[in-house]
């Protein structure tokens, strides 16, 4: 079995076992079956919905922050349907983001440079362009292949890259990402990079 | 009339206080508090004391916001509402604790939280500055600097503090119409 089916299988095991999980949490408030799955239908649709969606960076906090998430909504539940199905639009808004703050003197409103392929990866994890260039840079660039993973795939900091990785600096990293991003930009019809 | 100036007025420009201290508004600030009293006072009248209520006067109060301040209103600015309203929850929690032990008097309980509601706001004024920091630091995703908790996280948490939050609002005010009318 490949390192990707078994990433695959591994993360739609958790999937399963997370949607399972917060749906007996919703049974032990007693609600209703149907209005427990709206919620969670409208949470999980609306946050695709809204794009550019943040991801835990582990498992086990992505579980708990889930579960307590969607436990408030439940709680919210009891008070009124509609208020619970506002409250979980909003809360799926939250945790993308499409609500990162555009402060004028302090933030630019820019992640990386490379977030347009960071978006990319994110709603298309398995376009075959971008497979077909991580199965080559597996085999033929393998420093190039972990830092795709690590920066674009499990959007990883420069600074956590180096420490894992025991580079001195940025330097590898951002080298690569720009190589990267400039090989990506043409076939997946990236804008040009900011300076 | 001791509905109006005891309970709803007050209310409001603490509200609007809070909100000018946090983010520190230096303009327009005698409009921002009217506004805001007069949204109180109007959704007062068309909407029935309960969650409803609380969640109209949310995003009216950010509609006010980002038309008076336009960028420098931010989504973050909504939790930092909901802050000042925890803030409130508390202060009317001790107040009514303190004065049914006491005089037991619910009028008297109102008096005092409003007091202690402004005493907060003369004490911690200089530093309602940070929060509004916090969320500039905290809130979004970068890799400019280490900072101790990860975006997502601190998201999370808002995230679920303002919904219990809501449903604790939603007990309090149903609470207080039982009490008096909601005063």
């Amino acid at each position: 079995m490949s390192d990707k089916t078994k990433n695959l299988l591994s993360s739609l095991i958790f999937n399963v076992a997370e949607t399972i999980l917060i749906f007996l949490m919703g049974r032990l408030l007693s609600l209703p079956v149907n209005y427990i799955i709206i919620i969670m239908l409208t949470f999980m649709i609306s946050r695709g919905c809204f794009g550019k969606v943040l991801h835990f960076k582990t498992w086990y906090r992505c579980l708990v922050w889930s579960l307590l998430i969607l436990l408030s909504l439940f709680v919210l539940l009891k008070v009124d349907l509609v208020v619970s199905i506002m409250f979980a639009i909003f809360s799926a808004f939250i945790m993308t983001g499409r609500s990162n703050i555009c402060d004028m003197y302090l933030w630019t409103g820019k992640v990386s440079k490379y977030d347009a392929l960071k978006n990319f990866v994110s709603i298309s994890p398995n376009h075959p362009i971008l497979l077909e260039h991580e199965e080559y840079w597996r085999k033929n660039y393998p420093m190039r292949y972990e830092i795709f993973q690590l920066y674009f795939r499990e959007n990883q900091t420069y600074e956590y890259i180096a420490k894992l990785k025991g580079f001195e600096d940025n330097t590898v990293t951002k080298r690569e990402c720009a190589t990267i991003y400039s090989i990506l930009e043409r076939p997946l019809g990236l804008p040009p990079v900011g300076k | 009339m001791l509905e109006l100036l005891l309970g709803q007025i007050p209310e409001a420009i603490y509200f609007a206080l809070f909100m000018i201290f946090t983010k520190e508004l230096k303009t327009k600030r005698v409009l921002y508090i009217v506004l805001m009293v007069v949204e109180y006072l109007l959704l007062k009248h068309f909407i029935k004391f309960n969650m409803w209520f609380q969640i109209a006067y949310t995003i009216f109060q950010f509609i006010i916001l980002k038309i008076l301040y336009k960028e420098k209103a931010q989504v973050t600015d909504i939790f930092t509402f909901a802050i000042a309203s925890a803030v409130l929850i508390l202060i009317s929690f001790v107040s009514y604790s303190i004065i049914w032990a006491t005089l037991n008097n619910y009028y008297a309980a109102v008096i005092l939280c409003r007091i202690l509601l402004f005493v907060f706001l003369v004490l911690y004024h200089k530093k309602l500055y940070k929060i509004q920091k916090l969320y500039k630091l905290l809130w979004n995703r970068t890799d400019k600097r280490p900072v101790n908790m990860k975006s997502t996280t601190f998201r999370a948490v808002n995230l679920v503090i303002f919904n219990i939050m809501f449903y604790i609002i939603n007990l309090g005010m149903a609470f207080m119409l039982i009490q008096n009318g909601g005063v």
